[in-house]
Formats: C-alpha cells, sequence, structure tokens
C-alpha cells in the first residue's frame, strides 16, 4: 500500500510538470538559465543514481567483488559504443555471470 | 478524431516502440523481483508512464529506502518534462480545452520528439497525438505484463538486482553526445560518490543538483 501511495504520488507530480506550461492559461516560455538545467536533468541523476547504487549497501561492495566490478567495466564502453540500453544489459550481465560461475 | 492521422500517428511511433518495449519488459521483471506488490508496479505505468521514474522508485522503495526519497528521485528525474510542456505551448494553443488536460497525461519523450516536430491543422495534429500516445501507453502496459509473467519464472539468485544499475548505466551513456551532458554526468557522478554517507539516499538529490548547476555552467560557454 506504501509503494501504490507513492506510485499515486509521483504520477500525479510527472503529470504537473507535463501540464505546467500547456494546461495554463497565457503563453509564458521557460527563462534561459532554467532551460539549460533542465536540459541536463537526465544524464546527472541517473549518473548520480548509479553511482549511489553500486558504492552503498543495497547492491553495495561493487569494488571488492570481480564479478560486479568487470561487469560495470564492460557495460560502460558498450553503452558508447551500441548506444542501446538493451545491449548493454545483455553484455554487463553476461560479464557478471560468466566471472561469478567461474570465481563461484 | 481524423483517423489518417492516427494511424500515421501510431506508424510513426512504431519503430520507437521496439527500444521502450524491452525497457517495459525489464521493467515488469523488475517488479516480480521486489518486495514491491505485483499490482502496485504494475498500475505505476498507468499512474506514472514514464519509464525512468519507474525504475527509479521502484528500485528504492525495493531495497527499503523512505517513500519520501524514492518519490523525490522519481521527480526530479522527470523534471526535464517541463520542459517539453514549455516547447508544445504553441502547439497546444489552438487545441480545446479537455486536450490541454488530457495530451500532457501521454507527452514521453517520443511523443513529444514526434509531435513537437510537426506542422499541421490543429484536429489533424491532435489525432497525430493521440493515436501514437495511445498506442505507447497500450504497448508499454503490454510490456510490463510481460516482464510480470517472466519476472514470476525465473528463479531468485540470479543476481539480477545487479542488472539495475547496468541498465541505468545503458540509459544514461548514450545521452552523453555533448559537451554539457558529460560535465553534468561527471559531477554528479563525483559528489554523489562523496556524498554516500548522507542517509535516505541523499547522494543521488545532491550529486543531480551539483550536476545540473555543472552541466548548465558548462552550457552557458
Amino acid at each position: 500500500m506504501r509503494e501504490f501511495l507513492v506510485f499515486v504520488a509521483a504520477g500525479a507530480g510527472v503529470y504537473l510538470a507535463r501540464a505546467s506550461f500547456i494546461a495554463a492559461v497565457g503563453d509564458r516560455t521557460l527563462p534561459e538559465w532554467a532551460e539549460r538545467l533542465l536540459r541536463n536533468v537526465g544524464p546527472a541523476v541517473l549518473a548520480a543514481l548509479v553511482t549511489s547504487l553500486l558504492l552503498t549497501d543495497g547492491i553495495g561492495s561493487f569494488v571488492t567483488n570481480p564479478a560486479r566490478l568487470l561487469a560495470v567495466a564492460v557495460s560502460i564502453p558498450t553503452a558508447v559504443k551500441t548506444r542501446s540500453f538493451v545491449w548493454t544489459f545483455v553484455v554487463g550481465m553476461a560479464m557478471f555471470w560468466t566471472v561469478g560461475a567461474i570465481t563461484g | 478524431m481524423h483517423w489518417p492521422s492516427a494511424r500515421l500517428g501510431m506508424r510513426h511511433m512504431a519503430p520507437l516502440l521496439l527500444g521502450a518495449f524491452p525497457f517495459g519488459v525489464v521493467l515488469g521483471v523488475t517488479v516480480a523481483e521486489s518486495t514491491v506488490p505485483d499490482w502496485a508496479g504494475w498500475l505505476s505505468g498507468l499512474l506514472i508512464f514514464g519509464g525512468s521514474a519507474q525504475l527509479v522508485s521502484i528500485t528504492l522503495l525495493g531495497e527499503g529506502a523512505p517513500a519520501a526519497s524514492a518519490l523525490a528521485a522519481a521527480l526530479v528525474v522527470n523534471a526535464r518534462h517541463v520542459m517539453y510542456s514549455a516547447a508544445m505551448v504553441p502547439k497546444f494553443r489552438h487545441q480545446p480545452r479537455w486536450f490541454r488536460w488530457l495530451g500532457p497525461y501521454l507527452l514521453i519523450d517520443q511523443v513529444f520528439a514526434l509531435c513537437s516536430v510537426r506542422d499541421d491543422e490543429p484536429q489533424r495534429w491532435r489525432s497525430y497525438y493521440l493515436g501514437m500516445g495511445i498506442l505507447a501507453l497500450s504497448m508499454w502496459m503490454i510490456a510490463m505484463t510481460v516482464g510480470l509473467t517472466l519476472g514470476a519464472v525465473v528463479p531468485d539468485g540470479l543476481g539480477l538486482d545487479f542488472g539495475i544499475p547496468i541498465l541505468f548505466i545503458g540509459l544514461v551513456v548514450p545521452t552523453l553526445v555533448r559537451r554539457p551532458p558529460v560535465v553534468a554526468a561527471l559531477v554528479a557522478v563525483v559528489v554523489a560518490a562523496l556524498t554516500t554517507w548522507v542517509p535516505h539516499r541523499g547522494g543521488i538529490l545532491i550529486g543531480g543538483a551539483a550536476g545540473m548547476v555543472a552541466g548548465a555552467i558548462a552550457d552557458g560557454r
């Protein structure tokens, strides 16, 4: 139930972001500085999220775990080269499982 | 409804859904493997209809983060939609009131990319928009259903939770094509790494905010 309420609130927030200017009356536009900040929300927050997930306990101890370290190491160049999250996931997880099976 | 325009919208959306469909499936699997109840996770598709905001909130809730952290992270990830909204104002100016309220619900990245560049008379443009938006929403919910079904049969112990940061790497790295987002991402990584001690994963928001500011400064040069 707690999860459901979070999704309701997040849904309302995401809807408000999308409706903000469209549903408002008049013809306002974003100031230049706000647009420059918003343009980089995706890369900045997702990069911070990956870092937080890899360095703290939930997924944790990635530096001392060879399978995890190698999976991350191989997934970055894969993402650069293929520009596809599907291939990144496939190659990264293949590395993770292979090294995991070898090192036990 | 102008049906030829609606059908054209669906045809233009279809190839973009080849990328979104696997994302929806992975999201469904993630829900099935996490402590988030399946029904609530499935409904997040209808309630939020935004892949990264859903994945962020499901991941954080699944590992026991407080509700407020999961909510804040989801909202910040999708804050870029304010920019889409501002850019779409001229397109919505001649639309009826009901569509100015309904339209934003369907304003995902792919709809924005296609509809912001299309010039057409208002009724046709609206049909084009609705056709692709409704197709995208239907396929998204089907993809999540497939994922939830798969997740129920995939054995535990595969370490699929580790797939989530890998998936996020695959989502963020391809967006790093110009200097400002690269600067934003690098600063965000460094600041998030230095703030992992902040409780409730506050480092995500601190690192994200630092990255946004750094990216904006790099953009101003």
